[in-house]
């Protein structure tokens, strides 16, 4: 079974909307979906600021965590120590400071969030072949010159969807 | 294969004398929570002791897993069994099947009772979560072996061959962990209130390898059992959702 990692993003859209029928669904049994200890601190930090109540849903946060644990028992969570996630962390952040200017980039939004450059570490530990994401800013890891110097052990593509309507599969990046 | 992996369940009760004892513990640990205050002092004496040793077991069963399912597995399945035992051994499992599903009942109850105090009582979420979790799991495995008939069973077991087993070990593993779980969760509500976080993070971590190999495999059980399709929430909690998010990290990087 092929190892497929969700972002926050695309994790908060299956949650929310149980598009079950989306080609790479968490109920799709080609695959075994992971996500990370970040991924659902992101999606708790949000729902914990109490503003989901503005979305139209009527419901107390201990019943939305519940829901959420229930709803983890599809995926299975990346199971790795902080410090390694940190040595693959800041490698990644290395090699792209090696060849593309890093600091003008994230001053002008043009790398992805570091937060996504966690998640993808953490998918690479755990021997996902695939990564999920809707940060299009993850095309700069595709051009060749990039491409030769990252050194990932299982990830091969990155698949950006469309964050306003995430059915919509965009690029497909190789990366290796 | 795999619901004859389950059928460990089944058996798990049989591998040793006392474990028929621990079966019995969900309804025993729920009095732990009020047993210093109603029981007489020779009584509570008794049952502290009791709940303390099947703790320590299933603490060292829980750190040492892989090495004891190995030698389980071994012993619920042996391969090339007579003829005559064979029948022994469908009556087993179907007996202590009815026992088990009859123990789950109660833990039902049980779990409902804790989920309506457990903020209130100083009980840890992740225990509740991990309880729960383990819980769906005996569920689907306990239905998925009661659709069979007693000559399905009589099929399995006379297929048992040494291959079969080497080649659905994790499954055989699987089966293993679901027959524990009265056990270990009766003692991960004690890991809870004593705060044993080595042993809630190693329950997790059986929880997180085998939880998503049972949901993969049974997912229409699974979606049913936790009406996870019920709760949608639609597009726009997403859109509102993925705002939040970006102004939150921004918030972050201005830190």
């Amino acid at each position: 079974m092929k190892g497929v990692f969700y972002d926050t993003n695309l994790f908060s859209y299956f949650f929310l909307t149980k598009d079950f029928d989306h080609p790479y669904s968490p109920t799709n049994k080609d695959f075994l979906p992971y996500i990370s200890l970040f991924v659902e601190e992101e999606f708790l930090h949000v729902v914990l600021k109490g503003s989901y109540k503005n979305w139209g849903i009527n419901k107390k946060f201990l019943d939305i965590w519940k829901e959420l644990q229930t709803f983890l028992g599809l995926f299975r969570e990346a199971n790795t120590s902080i410090s390694t996630i940190k040595v693959v962390l800041f490698d990644l952040i290395g090699i792209l400071n090696q060849t593309l200017n890093l600091e003008l980039l994230y001053r002008r939004r043009k790398m992805p969030d570091i937060m996504d450059l966690l998640h993808l570490s953490a998918s690479d530990i755990v021997e996902c072949e695939l990564f999920l994401t809707t940060d299009k800013k993850f095309e700069i890891l595709g051009s060749q010159n990039v491409k030769n110097k990252l050194m990932f052990k299982s990830v091969k593509k990155i698949l950006i969807f469309d964050i306003d309507n995430p059915s919509k599969l965009l690029k497909e990046v190789d990366i290796q | 294969m795999i619901p004859e992996s389950f059928m460990a369940m089944g058996t798990s009760v049989s591998f040793n004398k006392t474990t028929r004892n621990f079966i019995k513990f969900p309804s025993e640990i729920r009095k732990k929570f009020d047993v210093y205050l109603k029981t007489r002092v020779k009584d509570r004496a008794r049952k502290f002791s009791y709940i303390n040793e099947a703790y320590t077991n299933s603490k060292n069963i829980l750190l040492n897993f892989d090495n004891f399912s190995d030698k389980i597995f071994k012993q619920i399945f042996k391969p090339k069994i007579k003829k005559r035992e064979i029948k022994k051994i469908v009556k087993n499992i179907q007996n202590n099947l009815k026992e088990v599903s009859e123990e789950y009942k109660e833990l039902d109850i049980w779990l409902t009772t804790i989920h309506e105090s457990f903020l209130s009582e100083p009980i840890n979420p992740i225990v509740y979560f991990l309880a729960k979790k383990h819980y769906i799991l005996a569920k689907i495995a306990i239905n998925s072996v009661k659709k069979l008939s007693e000559d399905d069973i009589l099929k399995i077991v006379k297929s048992i061959s040494e291959k079969s087993l080497k080649e659905n070990s994790e499954w055989l593993i699987v089966g293993v962990f679901i027959g524990l779980e009265p056990i270990f969760v009766s003692s991960l509500i004690i890991a809870g209130g004593r705060r044993d976080y080595d042993f809630i993070s190693s329950y997790n971590n059986l929880i997180n390898r085998y939880l998503p190999l049972v949901s993969r495999n049974f997912i229409e059980d699974f979606l049913k059992e936790t009406e996870i399709s019920k709760n949608i929430y639609g597009i726009d909690a997403y859109h509102k959702f993925v705002s939040e998010l970006q102004v939150d990290r921004h918030e972050r990087c201005l830190l």
